[in-house]
């Protein structure tokens, strides 16, 4: 009878308090929202089951928790605490990114630019709610909505700030369908999302060729720090347009970025632990991040407005919203509510062009912040 | 510390301009690299065909006793020369014809850079693509002219 107790006693049942059951309904919200909402389910699945997996109450120094020094979950969040998972999805990345819109529409890199004021402007608003600058560059790189930079940024600068900053990155890519179009009509005349844009170029495989080496020299010679994101997503899209590699790249775009992705959605909800995660700074988290991706889509809209201003070929300003480099989903946003105010307006394309720049822009960000931090 | 005094004590204004700055900078550079890329790259294709056409004449001229048939004079960089060479061979085609049809052609005649050739005659408007790699002829008459 006493071991039967005593086996009850280390039961998850026994252990659990309201905040592993309040975690517990996060990540069955997370896994609903990936699977029958179909909301970037490939993040939301792994991360919603991570979660759940994170939170199951056990007995400490068995070894079973991530935190728990020699555990399996501990080995595998190696991948997320020295940056490996994100520098090898943005290898993924590169080897899956088609730059061919972005060279027949080289101003639209502008837009990249924009959108990452969200960024800096967060870093203002974390460090005025008293956050220390490492962990205010962190909650701002939230503002890229781009999850492995999120993190990679943050396993550097604010490792114990990994779970609610991924999470809350995470969380705001697959809420775009929410966050996004009431911003972009807010800044949008039905006139402007009407816009078509202006036929593009013809790209010529010289110029795919050459990008991700010019890339990888301007970005990465201006921020080193962000030669681990943009060094693999540069050489994984030489790959992909050498056309001499082909089962490299295309590796690099399936069972490795698949691999990474797995380990790397389970491990950040795995991390999502009640007693680190349900604190009142995770809500600041959450909230500033809020005001990161709104700001950022916000800035991209205005900027591209701008740019109309002083060009004879106008540009839909609902591109800017894609300048965030929530790929491709923010692309397929701008698309939906172009196509909502014109039919026969299609600017996936075009939006998935400023995606990639978001990408570029992002990355070169939190090298930027990075350095900042360093000094 | 909290507020716009905690801003200003960790240089908090400094960092977001100069990183804002710094982002805008480096896209807008490599927005401009990328926009020059296809005047570059014709520069060069322009360079390397003046260069590599000189060396094919003397090669001709030191063994004319290999070409039995002259190949016609398609040296010539201006497009309506190399427009006049090659529209009896479009003739001979079915518009819309696709371009790698003129380009076998240009080659059984022994027309010296094909490549080059079409690409030139393409800028020129000789060539107007009418999608799925099919292409019609704008013969050089005064419509080619004004073009």
């Amino acid at each position: 009878m006493d071991l039967f107790l005593s086996f009850l006693n280390n039961t998850g049942y026994f252990l659990a308090d309201y905040r592993h059951l309040v975690m517990l309904a996060v990540g069955m919200l997370f896994i609903y929202l990936g699977t029958a909402k179909h909301y970037e389910p490939l993040l939301l699945i792994p991360i919603g089951f991570g979660i759940i997996i994170g939170n199951i109450p056990f007995f400490a120094g068995f070894g079973i928790g991530i935190y728990e020094p020699n555990s399996v979950l501990h080995y595998l969040y190696f991948g997320v605490t020295t940056g490996l998972y994100p520098s090898i999805v943005f290898l993924g990345l590169g080897a899956m990114t088609d730059f061919s819109s972005l060279l027949a529409y080289p101003r639209l890199m502008l837009l990249g630019a924009a959108a990452q004021m969200g960024i800096f402007i967060t870093l203002l608003g974390a460090l005025f709610l008293g956050f220390l600058p490492k962990e205010a560059a962190s909650i701002a790189i939230i503002g890229g909505a781009d999850g492995p930079t999120s993190i990679f940024l943050t396993a550097k600068l604010a490792p114990h700030l990994i779970g609610p900053i991924a999470i809350a990155a995470y969380s705001y890519m697959a809420l775009i369908p929410v966050i996004q179009p009431p911003i972009m009509r807010l800044l949008t005349t039905q006139k402007e999302r009407r816009i078509h844009m202006y036929e593009p170029r013809t790209v010529s495989r010289k110029e795919l060729l050459f990008f991700p080496i010019i890339g990888t020299l301007v970005c990465c010679m201006l921020a080193p720090t962000s030669i681990p994101l943009l060094g693999p997503f540069f050489f994984g899209n030489f790959m992909k347009e050498c056309g001499v590699v082909d089962r490299l790249a295309g590796t690099a775009r399936s069972a490795i970025i698949d691999t990474a992705t797995i380990f790397l959605g389970l491990t950040v909800g795995a991390s999502t632990q009640a007693d680190v995660f349900l604190v009142p700074r995770s809500i600041g988290i959450f909230a500033l991040g809020a005001v990161a991706f709104s700001i950022a889509t916000a800035s991209g809209v205005i900027f591209a407005k701008i740019m109309n201003l002083f060009m004879k070929q106008k540009i839909n300003p609902l591109l800017g919203a894609a300048g965030v480099s929530a790929v491709p989903g923010s692309a397929r946003e701008v698309h939906i509510q172009g196509q909502k105010a014109d039919p026969s307006n299609y600017l996936l394309m075009t939006a998935m062009a400023c995606n990639s720049s978001g990408v570029i822009g992002s990355a070169t960000c939190a090298g930027i912040l990075w350095s900042f931090m360093l000094g | 510390m909290t507020g716009f005094e905690a801003i200003a004590h960790h240089n908090g204004w400094m960092m977001a301009a100069l990183g804002s700055v710094i982002v805008f900078t480096g896209l807008a550079v490599l927005s401009f690299v990328i926009s020059q890329l296809p005047k570059l790259f014709s520069l060069f294709e322009k360079k390397g065909a003046g260069e590599s056409s000189a060396p094919v004449v003397e090669k001709v001229k030191a063994a004319p006793e290999k070409t039995a048939v002259p190949a016609p004079p398609l040296e010539s960089t201006d497009p309506k020369e190399i427009a006049k060479q090659i529209e009896p061979l479009v003739s001979t085609l079915q518009e819309p014809f696709q371009l790698s049809d003129l380009y076998r052609l240009c080659r059984e005649n022994d027309l010296p850079h094909p490549h080059l050739s079409l690409s030139c005659l393409q800028r020129e408007g000789f060539l107007q693509s009418q999608g799925d790699g099919a292409f019609t002829w704008k013969s050089i008459g005064p419509t080619a002219q004004e073009g």
